[in-house]
């Protein structure tokens, strides 16, 4: 899976632990999504869109 | 199933103490009732061998509060831990086939204490080496 997390965060200013602290994870799980190594549940991948201040989950998460 | 969960939060760190206080009172229970008063594992009785065995339990669970104040444990992190767990399993499966092969061609005679401390230190190891690999995969 091919996501746009680095992107969005950049334009958000906001650092991989920022991101990590809002959605309740670990700055390597965030490093492993933005890497695309790391799937998310649905539910991380609904947190991060809403951390990320996008609408559809389709904004950040891409299937490839 | 939550992204994640903090471990090392008060009432767990309570519960590793209570489970630490158990096992030496355990041991000394052993003591005075005379319960495995001979030698074992190089130590004087039994007894001895379990209070000593719930003090460093202890001492392990005050270095992790002092050390590591709160810790999260997310999703990510459980799936690795589930696969290396899979794979420790797996691992330990052929280690114990091969171990009863090699007695049926050369007996190996060893305590069974030494046989279960080797064991879970085999277990230990093997989860520890397996995590970090499939850690740097995902």
């Amino acid at each position: 899976m091919q996501t746009k997390i680095a992107e969005c965060r950049k334009t958000l200013e906001m650092t991989q632990q920022d991101l990590a602290d809002i959605v309740e994870v670990t700055r390597q799980t965030i490093i492993s999504l933005e890497k695309g190594k790391y799937n998310p549940s649905l539910e991380l991948a609904y947190r991060i869109t809403k951390a990320l201040k996008k609408r559809h989950i389709e904004d950040v998460f891409l299937l490839q | 199933m939550p992204v994640s969960q903090k471990v090392n939060t008060g009432n767990r760190i309570k519960t590793k103490y209570a489970a630490a206080i158990t096992i030496i009172l355990i041991g000394v229970a052993f003591q005075i009732f005379e319960i495995g008063g001979n030698e074992f594992a190089g130590f004087p009785s039994l007894g001895i061998w379990i209070i000593v065995t719930g003090f460093i339990a202890a001492s392990i669970v005050s270095i992790t509060a002092i050390s590591k104040k709160e810790k999260i444990i997310d999703e990510r992190m459980e799936h690795i831990g589930y696969k290396a767990s899979r794979v420790t399993t797996l691992i330990l499966i052929l280690t114990l086939f091969l171990t009863m092969v090699i007695d049926g061609i050369q007996q190996i005679t060893v305590r069974y204490y030494l046989f279960a401390s080797f064991l879970v230190m085999f277990y230990i190891l093997t989860y520890m080496v397996s995590y970090k690999i499939i850690e740097k995969n995902n």
